[in-house]
């Protein structure tokens, strides 16, 4: 792998943390739509490659049924895409706290998931970029309803072969509503942020 | 002064201890725990004057750590310092007897307010 993206210990501890903060800052306008409480986890940052990718959403998500797979375009300094996994029991869940019934048309649970990554995946991505001292867009979400199964195949890392991802779930475990949040960077993004990074671990660690 | 930073992340104890110094110049005792379970056997052995907490923690989190630590010293003065802002973590760590909820990163303002606080309480001995 190319040193140059390759992130070290002290920016993936550094990463890790600015990643709780910018989680838990989202989580909460979630749980405050929702009325509820989500249990957060720590956040891993791992390097995955397609496979290992896939090994971790098979892991995740139940592969006899669909899921949803919600994807938004970040641009700036830390450009790339959030990938936001739901299964669909979760979406079916969530689609009952914005005053839809169970039966839901596909459409309409596409819709909810859309309004979920788009308030979970911006207000995450903008707070991480916050904190290194930078801001980004996005673009509008778009949602595809895939088989477990298939997830690996439907979920290329075509631009991103060396790409970090970092995931973090959230957890509603009363209502039952689990999802996996994933980032992908470009790897001038990486070089990017692993230089912010840098600046925060000689100010700190 | 004698304080326990208790968060798994170094960055996140490195911010709290920066900031502490610049409130307190460097005469406090400090030491450090990366989870619950650390932090409350710490806390047993060194008795400290006050706790900095994160609630996200692997092996035991801030929310039983806080509990553990208050029913071992019901005069525990526990900060929680954490990312976890939902009115629901708020509320329970305020009613299982923190003195503050801060939101994370911590910065010479809020580390300001703490001591505000922790004054008053030690002044009206009301804590507890």
């Amino acid at each position: 792998m190319d040193s140059n993206i390759e992130f070290n210990e002290d920016h993936k501890e550094v990463l890790r943390e600015l990643m709780n903060v910018a989680y838990g800052s989202s989580t909460a306008v979630i749980a405050e739509i929702l009325d509820a409480f989500a249990t957060l986890r720590v956040p891993k940052i791992e390097l995955f490659n397609d496979e290992e990718l896939r090994k971790y959403l098979l892991d995740r998500v139940d592969q006899d049924k669909d899921a949803f797979l919600c994807i938004q375009g970040i641009n700036g300094k830390v450009a790339g895409e959030s990938i936001f996994v739901l299964n669909r029991s979760s979406v079916e869940n969530l689609a009952l706290y914005f005053d839809l019934d169970e039966e839901a048309s596909e459409e309409d649970l596409k819709d909810v998931a859309t309004e979920l990554t788009n308030i979970l995946s911006s207000s995450t991505v903008g707070k991480l970029a916050e904190q290194v001292n930078s801001s980004v867009s996005f673009s509008p979400p778009s949602v595809s309803i895939v088989n477990g199964l298939s997830m690996g195949d439907d979920l290329k890392m075509k631009n991103y072969s060396q790409a970090i991802v970092i995931c973090t779930s959230i957890e509603f475990e009363k209502e039952k509503i689990h999802g996996d949040l994933i980032l992908f960077m470009q790897d001038q993004s990486i070089v990017w942020l692993k230089a912010a990074l840098d600046k925060i671990i000689s100010e700190y660690l | 002064m004698k304080t326990l930073v208790v968060d798994d992340s170094r960055l996140a104890r490195s911010a709290v201890i920066k900031t502490l110094n610049k409130e307190l110049g460097n005469e406090n005792e400090i030491y450090q725990a990366e989870n619950g379970e650390v932090a409350l056997s710490l806390y047993k052995k060194e008795n400290p004057d006050i706790v900095f907490l994160d609630l996200t923690m692997p092996v035991m989190d801030g929310f039983e750590a806080l509990k553990k630590i208050r029913a071992h010293d019901e005069k525990a003065l526990i900060v929680v310092v954490s990312a976890d802002v939902q009115e629901h973590a708020v509320s329970q760590v305020m009613s299982d007897g923190a003195i503050m909820h801060v939101q994370k990163p911590i910065n010479e303002t809020k580390m300001k307010e703490i001591f505000k606080t922790v004054k008053f309480l030690l002044k009206a001995g009301s804590h507890g």
